[in-house]
């Protein structure tokens, strides 16, 4: 999952990039409001954690414009403003949730689960393929009842793919939910990682569930 | 301690109350005497008239002869018409002529002075009573030349139909008095009642009057003419509670913002590095991390604390020689970092003998935020420059190179948790600096301006406040 963090104030802008990072998240950084306009434009987020008080143009002024646009990523807002018309008036300007400052990083990022989780999957936080199962809670994997254990980059590859059970993700795509800007490009890395994670899901079982749509990208389900 | 009851201020009731019985009671005795009086001499010339009647129809019983004498002509009728009247009468040079039934009147010590006399006396009977001493012409014999000689005549009636008809009078003049007294006390309550209820009302009014509702204020439309300078000067005062209460809630927002989110920070930095184990550099980097974020609240909190120690007015200056060139030089010291990192040109001229009698803490801390202001907000590769000029009560003047401020808001940034850009940022500057510089500056009884100047450059502006000189 790929999540832009727009916070003005330098050590909490990189304390939460870092705990997103260390969670298998790409996550860029906005200092201000053009910034984030600017992000969200080059590339889709599936969540985007916004702060009000910004340089330049005002969280509420950034997220009208991003709604205004048909952006549809899940927006949190955290703030220090912890009155109930200032709630108010951030929901209503089309964020999906509120967080107030001081904050537990624990808290954001299962905020931030949760938000990913309702705009693929539903409310369960658990996902099901076949035998395949992905608790992104506890983000563990399971194969016909038995623990797989997965790197951070590898399970941010499965999750998003299953998060898109039965629909073909391409290279791009999957590049984009999975590394942020300041990942180094390279052509084939997804490749390199499709591959140990079939070796880790699909070895030793019948029925594989990761294919290879030539020249589309990969699928993640049953097939058929 | 509640004071005694006796002590305790009327109430407006009590007070219009008693005031308007008051001044109808007395009005209505005067009145009523004035009134009494009247009748009671009327009543009198009455009884007077009577008395004087009564003398000519006694003198008319006597007949003046010739040579002095007197003769009288008195009939049993005549007994009967004097019945109720004491009488006595004499020549002129006192010879008793003739005495009524059981005489008596004889000698009464009051009657003196010129004729016709009059006296209330005590009758012969016992009775209250009135006396006419009179001198009556007699009439001649026929035939006799009139002497010109009178007879004097005392007549005495009783006063009691007089005294009845007053006591009756004074009776009922007594309960008309007291029945308009104690009417008029009525209708005094109730005008009082109701020219207290617009009074009532009001206070009806200010008991909903609370710290959420300042919002509203008192209606003045339908209010009675004297009641409308205590309620305008009231909204008045509500208006500046109302802005004085927004201010503070603005700034209390403003505190809890700037100081949640450094505390966000720290606590994110902590929980980030606690997540799990790590190299002995990696908790290195956040502690350090942690303590610069923790640095950067310290100085805020101080700055908070100072500006609201200023503005209270609980700072007490000190007043000795300050070279003004030394304040600056300590101000750009603690800049010099990052003014060469920015690349800015720093120029103190101010005379190095210049010396004013102020605060040398408050005046560093007024030059330092001005300085650091002014370091952080110039253009990259610009100048900060301080200058001085005494003679026209210019203390300080920071200038840099620019940007220029944007329009109107050269007074605006001197309030607190203003910054232009509305951002915050870690690197000290909360938007509290230039409030402190003002309310220090107050303190001193300086005053602080900011402008743009024709070439681009702006200037702080530090001089003696004319209104404290």
């Amino acid at each position: 999952m790929r999540i832009l963090v727009v916070e003005d104030y330098p050590p909490l802008a990189s304390s939460i990039v870092g705990a997103l990072r260390e969670a298998g998240w790409a996550a860029d950084h906005a200092p201000d409001g053009d910034e984030a306009l600017n992000f969200a434009e080059a590339s889709r987020y599936d969540a985007i954690v916004l702060d009000l008080m910004l340089p330049k143009l005002g969280g509420l002024e950034v997220l009208a414009r991003l709604r205004a646009k048909g952006n549809d990523s899940a927006v949190l807002i955290l703030t220090a403003r912890d009155g109930v018309g200032d709630r108010v008036q951030g929901l209503d300007t089309g964020a999906d949730d509120y967080l107030v400052k001081p904050f537990a990083l624990a808290e954001l990022l299962a905020r931030l689960r949760a938000l990913v989780r309702r705009r693929y999957q539903g409310a369960t936080p658990s996902l099901k393929i076949a035998d395949l199962v992905l608790d992104t809670a506890g983000r563990t994997v399971q194969r016909a009842g038995k623990s797989i254990i997965l790197s951070a980059r590898e399970y941010a590859v499965l999750e998003y793919l299953a998060s898109r059970k039965g629909q073909v993700v391409t290279r791009a795509e999957i590049w984009d939910h999975v590394y942020d800007f300041a990942s180094e490009p390279s052509s084939n890395v997804v490749d390199v990682y499709i591959g140990y994670l079939r070796r880790k899901i699909d070895q030793g079982h019948e029925r594989r569930l990761i294919h290879t749509r030539r020249g589309l990208g990969y699928l993640l389900g049953e097939e058929g | 301690m509640p004071l005694p009851a006796s002590r305790a201020p009327w109430s407006l009731r009590r007070r219009m109350f008693v005031a308007v019985s008051a001044a109808l009671a007395i009005s209505l005795a005067a009145f009523s005497i004035l009134l009494d009086r009247t009748y009671a001499l009327t009543l009198e010339d009455r009884l007077d008239d009577e008395l004087a009647e009564d003398a000519h129809s006694v003198a008319a019983l006597f007949e003046e002869r010739a040579a002095g004498r007197w003769e009288v002509e008195s009939g049993p009728e005549d007994e009967e018409r004097f019945e109720n009247i004491w009488y006595e009468v004499r020549t002129d040079d006192g010879a008793l002529l003739l005495v009524s039934r059981g005489a008596g009147l004889g000698k009464l010590p009051g009657l003196e002075g010129p004729l016709p006399r009059r006296l209330d006396i005590r009758l012969p009977d016992g009775k209250a009573g009135r006396v006419l001493e009179a001198a009556v012409a007699a009439r001649p014999e026929e035939g006799v030349e009139p002497s010109g000689r009178k007879l004097v005549v005392r007549v005495a009636r009783t006063t009691a139909p007089r005294d009845g008809t007053l006591a009756t009078f004074r009776w009922r003049l007594l309960v008309a008095g007291l029945s308009a007294c104690a009417f008029s006390a009525l209708l005094s309550l109730l005008a009082a009642q109701q020219g207290l209820r617009a009074l009532g009302a009001l206070g009806a009014r200010f008991d909903r009057l609370d710290a959420s509702r300042l919002g509203e204020r008192i209606p003045e439309e339908q209010l009675p003419r004297e009641l409308l300078p205590p309620v305008r000067k009231l909204n008045e005062l509500l208006g500046r509670l109302r802005a004085s209460l927004e201010r503070e809630r603005r700034f209390n927002a403003d505190v809890s913002h700037e100081l949640r989110t450094p505390l966000s920070g720290m606590q994110a930095i902590l929980e980030l590095a606690l997540s799990r184990d790590r190299s002995a550099d990696d908790y290195k980097d956040a502690i350090v991390r942690a303590r610069a974020v923790a640095r950067d609240q310290q100085r805020l909190v101080e700055s908070l604390l100072a500006l609201s120690r200023a503005e209270a007015g609980q700072l007490e200056p000190r007043r000795e020689p300050v070279a003004l060139r030394e304040v600056c030089d300590l101000a750009f010291a603690a800049v010099e970092g990052e003014a060469a990192a920015r690349g800015l040109r720093l120029a103190n001229k101010i005379a190095p003998d210049l010396t004013v009698t102020s605060d040398p803490g408050l005046l560093r801390a007024i030059a330092g935020n001005l300085i650091s202001n002014a370091t952080a907000y110039t253009e990259q590769g610009g100048w900060v420059s301080v200058e001085s000029d005494l003679g026209k009560g210019l203390w300080l003047s920071v200038q840099d190179s620019g940007p220029p401020l944007p329009e109107g808001k050269a007074e605006q940034i001197f309030e607190r948790f203003v910054r232009l850009d509305g951002a915050r940022s870690a690197d000290g500057h909360h938007g509290i600096g230039l409030s402190l510089v003002r309310a220090l500056c107050g303190s001193l009884g300086l005053s602080v301006a900011a402008q743009n100047r024709q070439d681009g450059t702006v200037a702080f502006e530090v001089r003696e406040d004319p209104a404290r000189h």
